[in-house]
């Protein structure tokens, strides 16, 4: 009985890998966020942030990103007292 | 317990610590340049173990690690009498091999695309043999859960770089660290004070797991008040079913309500519980808001070193104190867990020592000692650990510690706080108080 339980088990555990690792995606709405994963190779099962593979890609990426923000904010309220616009037009 | 000098060997938290700093030194003095890992498959099942430096193949490689990381704990578990070595290291063997087939399971492409990780298929394995055949006592021989957690966490240590949380400057730290710390406190009074719940240990591990980042937290939580493996199994898989929804559905509401991409991925990255499928609905958004979102729930990551910290000693304080029993240091410092003080030094360490050695250099300290080292190990230790919970669990034990679904509503109602919080504290630092801080 033990054993049988058992083969239940298995078969019930190889089909849901079988499942999951098929690439189905669910119809919809509801399967956009994979469809978008398997597009673009978006690994989703990281746990950690070290183990997200572009995590220092990201990370940097933001810093430039927030780095160039507060450059055109501080370039745009100098402009706006109309003081030194060249910083402005030579960034761009 | 060992109250002398006898401790530092007697302790299986002394050993963890041990272990940890062994192979963090192993790391950082270049002794050890690469952990093998089961590798990425589509259609090949083989290739998971064919991608190896080497012959190519990475089975001989998987071998050398089992038998390292056999020998490291079997001293562990010889010294402190918990095991005769023999059946402990044939037990090892056993449990490292099905932690390999749980590797193997999550590293198939399309189930990493639907976000479950080596913890979900480590825990099913398990649980499948505990509950069908039983565990088999050479099996469970092996099956070291706390040295493995305990283990896995002071390498964790190593990955927790304090500088990382100025990566956003104010307000990625107003959106991941005021808001987190209050869910936690939120959801542990709500436990106790409304829905009466017994186990203040479960409750505790399921706050972290909701506010901090689901199953790391939870593991860390679980060990600094010293939970039983029922209550860490019941919050995994909560936290684990729980993301793969939030994945799923948040980004959709977002775009649907047409909410600004900075806004919905700080409030995606503070609310979500793991980060790859943070970075997933992130993405969803583009590519700015995949990148907000990630920052912000690393960001959120830091904090678990704090947080298993204060839990330690808000557990050996206030919890685990008997009535008028005095709390005096000597007494805290006996009862406090000692791998937790090894999870810290391991992340001081890294994060004011190592890291400035190298100019400051983060991609250096961790494509050099962290991610080829002591990430891939820590992933061995926790993987090793959720197997061995999956071997001595049984469904009637989960059930039991269900309280007639308390958890279960722990989890819903302190979801909903937190993203109700997170989305109040992210729109008024990106749409009020910063709304230039990123474009």
């Amino acid at each position: 009985m033990r054993w049988i339980r058992f083969l239940i088990g298995v078969s019930a555990l190889s089909s849901l890998v079988a499942f999951f690792a098929s690439g189905y995606s669910p119809p919809g709405a509801l399967g956009e966020v994979l469809r978008h994963n398997q597009q673009y190779d978006i690994d989703a099962s990281p746990l950690f942030y070290s183990e997200v593979e572009n995590m220092q890609e990201l990370e940097e990426d933001l810093r430039e990103l927030m780095a160039e923000a507060s450059a055109e904010h501080t370039c745009m309220s100098t402009t706006n007292h109309s003081t030194i616009p060249i910083a402005c037009t030579s960034r761009d | 317990m060992d109250k002398g000098i006898s401790s530092l060997w007697k302790n299986e938290d002394w050993w963890a610590v041990w272990f940890g700093f062994l192979l963090i030194i192993a790391s950082l003095t270049r002794l050890v340049t690469q952990v093998p890992s089961v590798g990425r498959w589509t259609d090949n099942p083989l290739a998971a173990f064919g991608t190896g430096p080497g012959n190519g193949t990475i089975v001989l490689s998987l071998v050398v690690l089992m038998l390292s990381l056999g020998v490291l704990t079997t001293v562990s578990v010889t010294i402190t009498k918990a095991e005769r070595p023999g059946r402990y290291a044939v037990g090892f063997a056993g449990v490292f091999l099905l932690a390999c087939l749980a590797y193997w399971i999550a590293n198939q492409t399309n189930i990493r695309y639907w976000g479950l990780s080596y913890a979900l298929w480590a825990l099913l394995v398990g649980l499948l043999i505990s509950n069908t055949i039983g565990a088999p006592k050479w099996l469970l021989s092996g099956a070291k859960t706390e040295l493995f957690i305990k283990t896995g966490l002071v390498l964790l240590g190593a990955e927790i770089l304090f500088k990382k949380i100025i990566s956003m400057g104010v307000p990625g730290l107003m959106v991941a660290w005021i808001v987190t710390p209050t869910v936690v406190i939120f959801m542990f009074v709500f436990a106790n004070r409304v829905l009466k719940m017994k186990n203040k240990k479960l409750a505790m591990i399921v706050a972290c797991a909701t506010s901090v980042c689901g199953v790391s937290a939870a593991i860390a939580a679980a060990a600094a008040c010293r939970a039983k493996k029922e209550d860490l199994t019941l919050a995994v898989g909560m936290t684990l079913i729980f993301t793969v929804l939030m994945m799923f559905f948040m980004p959709l509401g977002i775009q649907w309500i047409g909410m600004n991409d900075v806004l919905g991925a700080a409030w995606m990255g503070g609310t979500i519980d793991s980060t790859g499928a943070v970075v997933a609905a992130g993405s969803m958004l583009g590519p700015v808001a995949e990148k907000v979102a990630a920052v912000v729930k690393m960001i959120q990551n830091v904090l678990i070193g704090v947080l298993a910290f204060a839990i330690a000693l808000y557990w050996v304080t206030r919890v685990d104190r008997q009535p008028g029993q005095k709390a005096d240091a000597r007494e805290i410092w006996y009862r406090f867990p000692k791998f937790v003080i090894g999870f810290v030094a391991a992340s001081l360490l890294f994060s004011f020592v190592v890291v400035p050695l190298t100019q400051g250099d983060f991609t250096l300290v961790e494509a050099t000692y962290i991610n080829p080292v002591t990430r891939v190990l820590r992933g061995w230790f926790f993987c090793l650990a959720f197997v061995a919970i999956g071997l001595e669990s049984n469904f009637r034990d989960l059930a039991g510690s269900m309280e007639g679904g308390k958890p279960l509503t722990l989890y819903v109602v302190g979801q909903s706080f937190n993203l109700v919080l997170t989305l109040l504290v992210a729109w008024l630092v990106f749409l009020v108080l910063f709304p230039n801080a990123v474009q």
